[in-house]
């Protein structure tokens, strides 16, 4: 077994966090999802967000206003059930999906760009509240992408399934076949306005210079 | 004065020309040029493919077709080689409704035997075996771990969504779960049922084993062998489901691999196509120099054999009737097919056998295709000397070549071997199956079902993308570019072309050792019979041995790998092999080209 500097500093941090939280039970923590979300789920920020160190993870980069003061996609699809199944699709394939909160920008790349450097296996998934997702690789431009999920009022629950399981594949070396979505060509006439306000209202979320926060997510049966 | 005298060689997939300057005593070298062929070898079509060839290699020298004092093409057209496929030997048949499954991420692990219940219904004493259907993967857990307390002896889940690992992960008891059933539905309530998930990196044991069925379900002897299928089409897989239906059979159906008859100089052979690549090709040895082959009527080999004539006669607008096929070339290899009562659409890797066949047609299209030349070129065309010949001839200018030389060429349709002895004289042959049976082979055995992305596999070495910086080869040298490659590539198996790199796209998950060992693979099953049969019907004697050296020529000779897998083969016999290096400079692909373009008068070397 290597032992690095990261390793170190991670173990370190993993065992001084474990000792505070023993101390002071969740005096910092503050649920910032003031919106009403189905009961039981709750998107915490806990601090910091850490630069991941492990190659076994999938890191899931939230907008400012995701699963706080927006709760719906765009075509009415609860964030909880999208967190989920995007979770599912990850841990199906044996990985471990972590989310973090990219607090200062409302642009769906720069969120999975920001996700992907943060995560351990160098692979990341943005989202948007209004539901647009992007699958990332660190070492891409912020503009390119891995997949790319434009239309977010045809992306369904099954979809952010498949969205969690290919971008699990990346991390794991594989080759997995591109995700095939619905092109309609009536999406954009039809959900354009809304789209700009949803996107104006992640915008408003925005807290400039923030660095990218650890978040705790839970859904009702305690997972 | 210049006198120049243009060689055209016909190939299967591409066509050379080349023109040499007759003028001054030795032959000189002017200029060549390849281009792909048009339409099928030996046909009108290719006239245009000829032509295309011939004006690039004027170009290239600044000469107008007014310039040749004549053209010659070569008289390889009066064979023809063609291929077909079928799945020869018999379909899988499964006969007592038993079913196998292999998803990509099953949960848990083990073996389990039980009786099929829904997760609703899950009561009794018995072990039971849960069939889930549309229910989210955490309800699915909670309703498990609630019969476990209840102290139901759940053993293993059968379930419809992509969730074995998430549910396995929520659960008290380490069972086998085996998921993605599309047709779970098919799955019947209260029969007995076996799952079996193996770890990462191996296969599962029992349900691959027709005896470990039998054991599981009490078969007798004629029941354990119609689970053959079964166990088969789940050999090598993680994880796999067996029912046993009440009464309930698959219907499939039988279509016989059939008999081959082979009519040969010395005497004719029939033998069963099942008995596979070997026995065919030692039958063909057999029955002396090939007449005709015959398939049986309403069998497999029957409708394939029909076809390559059909195809053939209608190329050349002759009768199918006076198609003979004298020359067939006979490999093993996979096909995959439906599994009859599958669960989730699976198909099986059937074993199969693949014919080339070449067939005798009349010379009368190849003087269409002089004709043709000739009113578009104005200068006079004709059609010289034996292919193998000719590409002797080009051989012999490669530096360090002398009598008595041996050639193998190697081309798309056809392997054809030549000898020139001391005294001058040549011998030759012809034998079916080459380059494009080896593409045919990849795309078949990979079940790509596109043969453009085969015959890149077949050609250039493969790497996997494993940074967006770097790529890893077969080999596992690594190569760094200086531009970071595009995202679609990330991750994937590519092919490295001269035309940069292709991704090889395909719901198997192929990894890049597979694909390498297939295209090895295909590669020796065609070109290490083919080489070693002809070149024992050109040595001396029949003794490959007395043979020496062997210089290769045609276009599967530029392969990257074929040379490498000849040379290792035929150093059993103490034969030096080498690509030939025409003039010093030419590729070894225009052989017969050049031999064409060398010779002026007779036909001797």
């Amino acid at each position: 077994m290597a032992y690095n500097e990261q390793l170190v500093a991670e173990i370190t941090r993993r065992v001084i966090s474990a000792l505070q939280s023993a101390q002071q039970p969740e005096t910092e923590n503050h649920p910032v999802s003031a919106a009403e979300s189905p009961k039981g789920f709750s998107i915490r920020e806990i601090g910091e967000a850490p630069v991941g160190a492990y190659p076994d993870e999938v890191v899931i980069g939230l907008a400012p206003a995701f699963g706080a003061a927006q709760t719906k996609t765009i075509c009415g699809l609860p964030h909880s059930q999208v967190l989920r199944e995007i979770a599912a699709g990850i841990e199906e394939e044996g990985l471990k999906p972590r989310f973090i909160r990219v607090a200062d920008i409302s642009d769906v790349s720069f969120i999975a760009k920001r996700a992907a450097v943060y995560s351990g296996s160098g692979i990341g998934i943005g989202l948007q509240s209004k539901g647009t997702a992007v699958i990332h690789q660190k070492d891409l431009y912020p503009l390119s992408n891995l997949e790319l999920f434009p239309q977010a009022p045809v992306i369904t629950l099954e979809i952010y399934r498949k969205i969690g399981k290919n971008a699990a594949r990346y991390a794991k070396g594989q080759s997995p076949v591109p995700i095939e979505t619905v092109n309609d060509c009536m999406v954009r006439p039809k959900y354009q306005t809304k789209a700009a306000i949803l996107h104006i209202k992640e915008t408003e979320q925005i807290r400039e210079g923030q660095k990218p926060l650890a978040l705790e997510v839970v859904w009702q049966d305690g997972e | 004065m210049r006198k120049l005298l243009a060689g055209i060689d016909i190939g299967n997939s591409t066509t050379e020309a080349v023109i040499m300057d007759h003028g001054s005593g030795k032959p000189a070298y002017v200029s060549s040029a390849m281009k792909p062929t048009t339409g099928v070898k030996g046909t009108v079509r290719n006239v245009e493919g000829c032509e295309n060839a011939l004006r690039e290699a004027l170009a290239s020298a600044g000469l107008s077709c007014g310039d040749l004092a004549g053209i010659r093409i070569n008289q390889a057209a009066p064979v023809i080689s063609n291929l077909s496929m079928d799945t020869v030997s018999e379909t899988v048949v499964i006969g007592s409704a038993m079913i196998g499954h292999n998803p990509d991420t099953p949960g848990g692990e083990g073996l389990a035997y039980g009786m099929t219940a829904p997760l609703e219904k899950l009561e009794g004493s018995g072990p039971l075996v849960a069939v889930v259907g549309d229910v989210p993967y955490y309800e699915t857990a909670k309703r498990l771990n609630e019969a476990f307390q209840r102290g139901i002896s759940v053993v293993a889940v059968i379930c419809k969504n992509d969730d074995g690992v998430l549910i396995a992960n929520r659960i008290s008891h380490t069972i086998p779960i085996v998921d993605e059933v599309a047709g779970i539905a098919k799955v019947e309530i209260g029969v007995p049922a076996a799952v079996e998930v193996a770890g990462n990196g191996q296969s599962i044991k029992t349900l691959s084993n027709p005896y470990g069925i039998a054991g599981l379900f009490g078969l007798d002897a004629r029941q354990t062998r119609e689970s053959i299928p079964v166990a088969r089409s789940l050999t090598g897989c993680r994880s796999g489901v067996v029912l046993r239906a009440k009464g309930a059979q698959v219907e499939t159906r039988r279509i016989r691999a059939g008999n081959l008859t082979l009519i040969g100089a010395k005497r004719n052979e029939t033998l069963d196509v099942n008995a596979g690549a070997d026995a065919i090709m030692e039958a063909q040895r057999r029955a002396g120099e090939l007449q005709d082959a015959k398939g049986e009527e309403g069998t497999n080999v029957g409708g394939l054999l029909h076809s390559v004539k059909q195809t053939m006669a209608e190329l050349t607008e002759q009768d199918e009737k006076q198609m003979r096929i004298t020359g067939l070339l006979a490999a093993d290899t996979f096909a995959a097919t439906e599994v009859g009562g599958a669960l989730a659409g699976e198909r099986a890797m059937e074993n199969a056998v693949m014919l080339a066949a070449m067939v005798q047609t009349s010379a009368l299209p190849m003087r269409k295709i002089a004709q043709g030349l000739e009113e578009r070129t104005h200068i006079p065309v004709t059609v010289y000397g034996r292919e193998a010949e000719m590409a002797l001839r080009g051989a012999l200018t490669t530096p360090g070549a002398g009598i008595p030389l041996a050639i193998l060429d190697l081309g798309g349709g056809s392997t054809d071997a030549a000898l020139i002895d001391e005294k001058g004289i040549v011998k030759a042959v012809h034998h079916a199956g080459a380059g494009e049976m080896v593409t045919r082979m990849i795309d078949q055995e990979l079940d790509l079902r596109d043969r453009d992305l085969a015959e890149r596999i077949k050609k250039y070495p493969l790497a996997k993308v494993e940074g967006l910086l770097f790529l890893r080869f077969e080999d596992g040298s690594v190569r760094f570019v200086a531009e970071p490659l595009p995202p679609q590539f990330y991750s994937r198996v590519v092919v490295d072309t001269s035309e940069g790199l292709v991704p090889i796209r395909s719901s198997k998950k192929l990894t890049m050792d597979k694909i390498a060992q297939t295209r090895r693979q295909a590669k020796q099953k065609v070109f290490l019979p083919n080489a070693q049969r002809a070149l024992e019907a050109v040595a001396p004697d029949g003794d490959i041995r007395r043979i020496g050296s062997v210089v290769l020529v045609g276009g599967s000779s530029q392969d990257f790998e074929i040379p490498d897998i000849l040379a290792e083969y035929l150093a059993a016999w103490r034969i030096t092999t080498g690509r030939a290096n025409l003039l010093g400079f030419l590729p070894p692909h225009s052989a017969v080209a050049l031999g064409l373009a060398l010779s002026e008068g007779g036909g001797n070397l």
